[in-house]
């Protein structure tokens, strides 16, 4: 299977090296991760074995790709070397074994199947050294299934937290959207910082956070909000009440919502729009002005001549001035968002010059109602009229005009405590950046599945076989057959007792004699031959006394005469034998020419 | 005839201890001069921070009038601020409402938040 081990490279130890044998194609789950996208990138790896024998198979693993340089071993304890993203504080380990099949974990290492755990518990911890860490994995067994998890417990690095700015500050902006008081609650506390603590943990893709006594820990004893932040969520608090309470109105307070005053305003205005006298003195004006240089500059003045307009609005224009929206944008467009500072600004333009066009059409009525206004003003106008406008001035005009001045700084009001809170979120938020820096993260991720050897183990033997019976003792080489795969890279001493590695030890052999075992010759009678010309056959067992050495006992097969000195005919027979032999490694000896059969490195 | 809130309240000293003399301020203008106004401030019903009254006595509420000219003006209310039973406590921040009241009768609100400290 051999992954990609990325960056990393082992070079294998001799006495490491993977067995022949162990599947192939199984999967590895690792995990590691990574406080998100913007975690720092992993060293180059320092991942070289040392070059004496260390005791463990030297595996090395990338934990970003979730794979291993070579496949796993069984019965030897192994150490895994890898890199680290630069910060990390430590990393641990731990595996899913089944027999049956790849243990079904989700990417951040969450166990699915049930009945499945974890081991060993508590964690294997990794040691750090810089950027490369080191983890020793006990023997594996063979035949088995495994999924590993690499949990990595680091702080968030300053880029993440920086990440995380802008999505603290829309939970912040939402959740204290809500507070309808100056107060935060308990609860809302609560709500607020279980959802910044989530967010958090989804910009970080991470597993776990440990946050405890931060502003991300929902735990009320720990109520960072209303605690260390508490003047900084004041900030944002102070502005907002203003703010819903200009918007909204405050019925404790019998003050009217915004909306409110539009819509009255509106009716002023379209008071003073039908008011058939103020009509008359425009239409009136506008004749006099084409043969009254003078007048025609007075009415051509911003103010009188946006006044004088109103008087013509149609309805829509009127309602478009009412809600402080711009008169070129009817229709369609949708209000203006009084949360918006930018926006708020303009409306409350609008209103000021709204305002001052009120203000001049006021001016213009209390001139010519003036005991002393000038004939030309007056020209056409009856004492009706005159008492009309003074009427209109005092009434629809007068209120016109209060509430377009009251809207236009209520819209100022708002531009300011919209563009408070928002420099009141953006510290909180930038707090809240500080705070997630520090924060610990415990993240572990999952890749496919790992499997030890699925097939037994084959290996040569060759040594000496003693048959008492016909008291021959002639050398042999053949094969060891296991019931079960065998590391032979693993030492029996570190497995356990002889009854914990018996079926490591136990094997079934079959072997052919060098030497032949037949007599006679000399003069002598024959009275045996060979199985196989000049061979005979050994079938039998043994247990490895030793990693090498091992015991055995079988039958040998040869050819005997008949024991009827008139029938001169070999039939097949029997002895029992005792041998002494060296347990080979078979793959070793076919890779490194048959001298390899008796050394071991 | 009509007031605008230049700049908006503030209290001075802000967070502090209770109980305390706080000063309210904040910039006002008229569209009319010399434009009579009455201000209140108010406080929750059920926390335990009351104003303290002309007359001494406890209130959540206290009104001042003012007269307010064309041109921004600053004003500053001296209030005292205390803690007594009864009413929910001890708080963190206590919020201030404020009602501007104009001569035409329009009412415009105004607000700050007051921190606590124990």
């Amino acid at each position: 299977m051999g992954g990609s081990l990325g960056g990393d490279t082992l070079r294998p130890l001799p006495h490491a090296r993977s067995c022949r044998g162990l599947a192939a194609g199984a999967v590895l789950l690792a995990g590691l991760l990574l406080p998100g996208a913007a975690a720092p990138q992993p060293a180059q790896s320092t991942c070289a074995p040392p070059s004496g024998d260390t005791g463990f198979a030297e595996i090395g693993v990338n934990v970003s790709a979730g794979t291993f340089d070579k496949v796993l071993p069984f019965d030897v304890p192994v150490r895994l070397c890898g890199t680290l993203p630069v910060g990390t504080a430590d990393v641990s380990v731990q595996f899913v074994e089944a027999a049956t099949a790849a243990p079904v974990v989700d990417r951040k290492c969450h166990l699915v199947a049930p009945g499945l755990r974890w081991k060993p518990d508590p964690p294997i911890s990794g040691r750090i050294d810089g950027t490369t860490f080191r983890a020793i994995l006990p023997a594996l067994e063979a035949n088995r299934y495994y999924t590993f998890c690499f949990r990595r417990h680091g702080p968030v690095s300053a880029g993440v937290a920086a990440q995380f700015q802008p999505a603290a500050r829309e939970v912040l902006d939402r959740g204290l959207d809500e507070v309808p008081a100056a107060n935060l609650t308990q609860a809302q506390s609560v709500k607020l910082r279980t959802v910044l603590r989530d967010r958090l943990q989804d910009v970080l893709a991470a597993d776990t956070i440990l946050a405890e006594g931060t502003v991300f820990d929902p735990r009320p004893e720990h109520d960072e909000l209303r605690g260390r932040f508490s003047e900084l969520v004041r900030n944002v608090l102070d502005p907002q009440r203003r703010r819903d309470r200009i918007l909204d109105g405050d019925p404790a307070s019998a003050i009217p919502a915004f909306s409110e005053r539009q819509f009255d305003l509106g009716q002023a205005l379209k008071a003073v729009w039908t008011n058939a006298a103020l009509a008359r003195l425009t239409a009136q004006l506008e004749r006099s002005a084409q043969t009254e240089p003078s007048l025609g500059e007075l009415l051509a003045g911003k103010n009188l001549a946006a006044g004088v307009a109103l008087t013509r609005a149609d309805e829509s224009l009127l309602a478009a001035i009412a809600h402080g929206r711009d008169p070129a944008l009817q229709g369609g467009a949708p209000p203006p968002d009084l949360k918006d500072p930018a926006q708020a600004a303009a409306v409350a333009s609008r209103y000021d010059a709204t305002f001052q066009a009120l203000s001049s059409l006021a001016a213009l009525i209390k001139k010519l109602t003036d005991l002393a206004a000038p004939a030309v003003l007056r020209a056409g106008l009856g004492a009706d009229d005159l008492a009309a406008l003074r009427e209109l001035a005092a009434g629809p005009l007068a209120r016109a005009s209060a509430l377009s001045f009251t809207l236009a700084g209520l819209a100022r009001d708002l531009q300011t405590s919209d563009a408070e809170r928002s420099a009141a979120l953006d510290a909180l938020a930038a707090q809240v950046q500080i705070e997630a820096q520090g924060i610990q993260v415990v993240d572990g991720s999952s890749t496919p599945n790992f499997a030890t050897a699925q097939n037994n183990y084959v290996s040569a033997d060759a040594g000496l076989v003693y048959a008492p019976e016909i008291e021959s003792a002639v050398t042999y080489v053949g094969v060891n057959l296991y019931l079960r795969p065998v590391n032979k890279d693993a030492h029996l001493s570190q497995l356990g007792s002889f009854r914990k590695t018996f079926t490591r030890r136990f094997a079934f052999t079959l072997a052919l004699t060098i030497q032949s075992v037949a007599d006679g010759g000399g003069g002598r009678v024959q009275t045996r031959q060979d199985l196989f010309g000049n061979q005979a056959l050994i079938a039998g067992s043994g247990l490895r006394v030793t990693d090498m050495i091992r015991l055995g006992a079988g039958a040998l097969v040869f050819k005997r005469k008949d024991q009827n000195p008139l029938i001169n005919r070999f039939s097949v027979a029997t002895t029992y034998y005792f041998t002494v032999s060296f347990d080979l490694n078979v793959a070793r000896a076919f890779q490194g020419g048959f001298g390899g059969l008796f050394g071991k490195s | 005839m009509a007031i605008q809130i230049r700049q908006q309240l503030t209290a001075t000293p802000n967070p502090t201890a209770l109980p305390s003399q706080v000063d309210f301020r904040q910039t006002l203008r008229s569209s009319q001069d010399g434009e009579s106004i009455t201000l209140e401030y108010r406080l929750a019903a059920d926390h335990d921070v009351w104003f303290k009254g002309d007359d001494g006595q406890p209130t959540k509420s206290v009104r001042r009038s003012a007269t307010i000219p064309l041109t921004d003006t600053v004003r500053l209310d001296q209030l005292v601020l205390q803690v007594r039973p009864p009413g929910l406590g001890p708080m963190d921040m206590v919020e201030i409402d404020q009602t501007i009241t104009d001569a035409a009768g329009i009412r415009i609100p105004d607000s700050c938040v007051l921190r606590l400290l124990h």
